[in-house]
């Protein structure tokens, strides 16, 4: 529990892929993000050691601030693994991540309790995604 | 009130990195800064408000910093700009 020092842990979980691509992504809009994780799920692997993997990740991660879980789908494995460390450590889940939420997340006020965090995140994932048209004629 | 005019003249325009360094820099400065294109306005701490002003290259945009820091702010919103975001041709 130390790489992160006071700030939020952010650990993205989803199917293969997916979780690496994104972090990816998101570095290259917004640098290097030390206090960032992925972790690629797939159903190669045994539950028990993708349970391991992600437990490892959140204490990794962890500090005074909790860790930020973001999963890619609600009742996939990811987001089901995810919901099984729930109950016993700081963190708070938001499942459907997307690349706003992702850029949101590592400039979020680190005065926020997490909960507020993660409410504010689901908000911000929700509300920018458009039809495009939609916005252009002044609907949005 | 602090109001500047400037040329976007990167290759990409206001997209995601530079959209997300001019608001990481604004939001260093205490004062509020808005960028406008023609009707349209964004608060420059928030980038999905940059983002959705779909600026392309060669748009003229106002920047507009209001505060204790407003000098400074619309200085260092106008280098990064005027730097095309530090951005390769």
């Amino acid at each position: 529990m130390t790489e992160t020092g006071s700030r939020t842990g952010i650990l993205i979980i989803a199917h293969g892929a997916l979780a690496q691509e994104m972090l990816n992504a998101l570095e290259f809009i917004t640098g290097p993000q030390p206090r960032a994780r992925a972790i690629a799920l797939d159903h190669a692997l045994e539950v028990d050691r993708a349970r391991a993997m992600v437990v490892e990740a959140i204490d990794a991660l962890m500090s005074p601030k909790g860790v930020l879980v973001l999963t890619d789908l609600f009742g996939g494995a990811p987001s089901n693994i995810a919901l099984s460390t729930l109950d016993e450590k700081n963190i708070e889940i938001v499942a459907g991540v997307n690349l706003p939420i992702l850029i949101h997340a590592v400039s979020q006020d680190e005065s926020l309790s997490l909960r507020a965090k993660a409410e504010a995140l689901r908000d911000y994932g929700r509300n920018n995604i458009f039809r495009a048209s939609d916005f252009f004629s002044g609907k949005k | 009130m602090v109001k500047l005019q400037i040329t976007l003249t990167n290759k990409w325009g206001l997209h995601a990195r530079s959209s997300y360094a001019l608001e990481a820099l604004a939001r260093s400065f205490g004062a509020a800064i808005t960028v406008a294109r023609g009707g349209a306005r964004a608060d420059a701490k928030k980038m999905d408000e940059l983002l959705a002003l779909a600026v392309e290259p060669g748009t003229s945009l106002e920047l507009m910093a209001v505060g204790p820091d407003e000098e400074r702010a619309a200085a260092a919103l106008a280098e990064l700009i005027g730097s095309k975001f530090g951005e390769k041709e």
